[in-house]
């Protein structure tokens, strides 16, 4: 019987993980604002950050959370690294080839931890991974609230960034018409780099917060790259709110799914929502992005 | 005098060169079996594991004098990576069976590309014998080159129910209310779906059926939906990462049921680090399983495996030590590496229960493939380490007693 403790039970559950999934999509969704290119490997990035995190816990016993900080200095150099090598060269080539490179990228980056880490499952303990808050029989968990929190903080950072700061007009600029950005006197790939860069060291927050309940394994880039791709193509490819919203909704209808549907059924729920907004909003949930 | 002596010089020249090619032809050359498992893809855990246990048991074989029947030739098990995925089980069963030429082909894949290899190997005449899927029903489709070794299903739900009318009996009381909670897979729901009669005709209250995606990330929900139907006993069927998950999701809840499991997950030797020793235990964590690691005849793989990789090995591990110690009794056996004469050395073999890792009582193949001689155990984390609690012929100490509310 699904009482109505339940219903909230899920409903903020589903709310609290959207959260995570938003933040893991909000970086995809401005990188490929921004070069329009869809970058295959986020979610193998993001695996590469969570074996950062565990190892600086296994090294030093730096919290998650800590963590956060030491590894987007390696990341954003990643970033940095990876949109010379490999983005810049193949940004004027056909979707196809951007796909196949960013694919390429992310099979070599499972195989190297596969190799490195083993196929082990390996996650990082802390006191406030059971931790919860209790408020009339619902459960909260602290780490997912902690996690939505800086899915907020760090959007409302963008935010700012983008609408209130002569770098956010550039990137603005850049994202919608790079031919007349260049005209009007700005520097265009070294917008692209830094934006790129900074997507890749985003994914350090993401790793810190999601390392703090669950755990890291090879295939798990792969999951978190589906994952933001479905996010960011219901919210609008290259749309920034709309990628919040749509990672809220995915996490909300996975919840649901969960409570009225007992079976594998569930998981196909979102794609089913995926499917509805490319029938009838194929611009995202705002109407906003481009056409997917 | 001079030509006496470039004869003799020749030959011994031909002695020296010809009789390394001989002697390595006679002990040297190793019998290469292949063996199909995921060593990459979500299923990798299960390879990577199983290739450890491969590793230790062609070790012990070898410095044993290798295979017998053939001079002492060395064994060595071709592990062979599938990523789980059934289409490239047959690709890699063709290219094993037609190009390599392989006298047979050993089985470590889950269900799915069991099912796929089993099917080729039928059609293409060659010996496949598993010994990790549990599904029963390739038993039933009349194969004559399709062998399992390991435990089925029916097995494991019989086992399940067996230490649950125990559980019961000891109690005392009315009979306790159970839930099942499972990951939606043919695995997981196979199980449940063989159990669930049989706990419901034995007199017991389901009072929750809960499945669930394996790929789901949040079980909170799933596992708030089993709590409120308040059972005393969860039946349990799932891989590692998911019932990680929701044993993270209990504690959270602060649900504490007594669980019996089953599938590869509840019995992991990770599990304590992965979701604290203290909750393992409290919640009774029990596995129906094909490897029980403190019985004495694990030991002979257990030691050394610890000595090699510095930890307990899990029962994937212990799936490839097994495969590869069946390998060489089949090939004692058979003396060639012609694939009837090993189809009809398989169907002769008898393994007793004492020469195994495993709780088996035996290796003896009934006529539909079967292990006639398989046996589960059911381990139990008590004190931090699985101690063998059921069934009462091979346990090391009872099950922890179920407490009725």
């Amino acid at each position: 019987m699904i009482t109505g403790t339940l219903l909230v039970q899920a409903l903020i559950s589903g709310l609290l993980m959207g959260g995570i999934y938003a933040l893991v999509a909000l970086a995809l969704a401005l990188a490929f604002g921004v070069l329009r290119v869809l970058n295959f490997a986020h979610g193998d990035l993001l695996m590469v950050a969570m074996y950062g995190a565990v190892v600086l816990h296994r090294w030093l016993g730096l919290h998650p959370y800590g963590s956060i900080l030491v590894l987007a200095v390696p990341m954003l150099l990643l970033g940095w690294a990876m949109f010379v090598g490999l983005i810049r060269p193949v940004q004027r080539a056909g979707v196809l080839v951007q796909a196949q490179m960013t694919l390429g990228v992310s099979f070599v980056i499972q195989s190297a931890a596969l190799m490195i880490f083993g196929a082990d499952l390996l996650n990082i303990r802390t006191d406030l991974e059971m931790s919860v808050l209790r408020v009339a029989g619902v459960v909260v968990s602290i780490p997912l609230a902690v996690g939505f929190a800086v899915s907020l903080l760090i959007s409302g950072i963008l935010s700012w960034a983008l609408l209130g700061t002569d770098a956010g007009r550039r990137v603005r600029a850049t994202a919608q018409d790079p031919d007349m950005a260049r005209l009007c006197g700005v520097d265009v790939e070294r917008t692209q780099r830094w934006v790129f860069a900074l997507s890749v060291a985003l994914l350090a927050g993401v790793a810190g917060c999601l390392m703090t309940f669950t755990y890291v394994v090879p295939t798990a880039g792969l999951q978190y790259s589906v994952l933001a791709l479905l996010v960011v193509m219901l919210g609008g490819l290259g749309d920034l709110k709309g990628a919040f919203l749509g990672g809220l909704l995915i996490g909300v209808a996975e919840a649901l799914a969960g409570v009225f549907l007992n079976s594998a059924v569930g998981p196909a729920v979102i794609y089913v929502l995926f499917g509805l907004t490319l029938l009838f909003r194929p611009r995202g949930l705002f109407s906003r992005g481009m056409e997917a | 005098m001079k030509s006496s002596y470039r004869r003799w010089f020749m030959r011994l020249f031909a002695v020296v060169c010809v009789a390394p090619v001989l002697v390595f032809a006679q002990s040297g050359n190793p019998i290469a079996i292949p063996m199909i498992t995921p060593l990459t893809g979500p299923g990798a855990i299960l390879g990577q594991d199983m290739q450890k246990g491969v590793a230790v048991a062609v070790e012990q074989i070898n410095k044993a004098g290798g295979i017998k029947a053939f001079g002492g030739r060395p064994l060595q098990i071709e592990v062979v990576d599938t990523q789980g995925k059934p289409e490239v089980v047959r690709v890699e069963m063709e290219r094993l069976a037609v190009r390599n030429n392989a006298p047979m082909i050993l089985g470590g894949e889950i269900s799915a590309g069991t099912g796929a290899a089993a099917q080729f190997a039928e059609t293409y005449g060659i010996p496949f014998i598993n010994s990790a899927a549990a599904n029963a029903d390739l038993l039933r489709r009349g194969y004559k080159w399709y062998f399992t070794e390991q435990m089925t299903s029916e097995d494991e739900a019989a086992t399940w129910l067996a230490l649950l009318k125990h559980l019961a009996e000891k109690a005392g009381g009315p009979a306790p209310t159970v839930a099942f909670l499972y990951e939606d897979s043919p695995r997981g729901a196979g199980i449940v779906k063989l159990a669930k009669k049989p706990v419901e005709g034995a007199g017991f209250k389901v009072v929750a059926d809960v499945a669930y995606n394996r790929a789901e990330r949040n079980l909170l929900t799933h596992v708030a939906k089993v709590q409120q139907a308040a059972p005393e006993v969860v039946m349990w069927a799932g891989y590692l990462d998911d019932v990680a998950a929701g044993l993270k999701a209990m504690q959270q809840l602060n649900f504490a049921p007594y669980i019996l499991g089953a599938g590869g997950g509840p019995g992991d030797p990770r599990m304590p680090e992965l979701v604290g020793a203290a909750f393992v235990e409290k919640v009774k964590l029990s596995t129906v399983d094909y490897f029980a690691p403190d019985t004495e005849r694990a030991k002979k793989f257990v030691v050394p495996f610890i000595k090699k990789y510095g930890h307990v090995p899990s029962s994937y591990a212990s799936i490839g030590y097994r495969a590869a110690f069946l390998a060489k009794a089949i090939l004692e056996k058979s003396g060639k590496l012609d694939r009837a004469a090993i189809r009809t050395a398989i169907q002769g073999l008898n393994i007793p229960g004492e020469d195994l890792i495993s709780p088996f009582k035996s290796v003896r193949f009934g006529p539909d493939g079967r292990n006639l001689g398989a046996q589960n155990a059911v381990t139990q984390w008590q004190g931090g380490q699985r101690i063998t609690v059921w069934p009462p012929a091979v346990a090391v100490k009872p099950p922890a007693p179920l407490r009725r509310r």
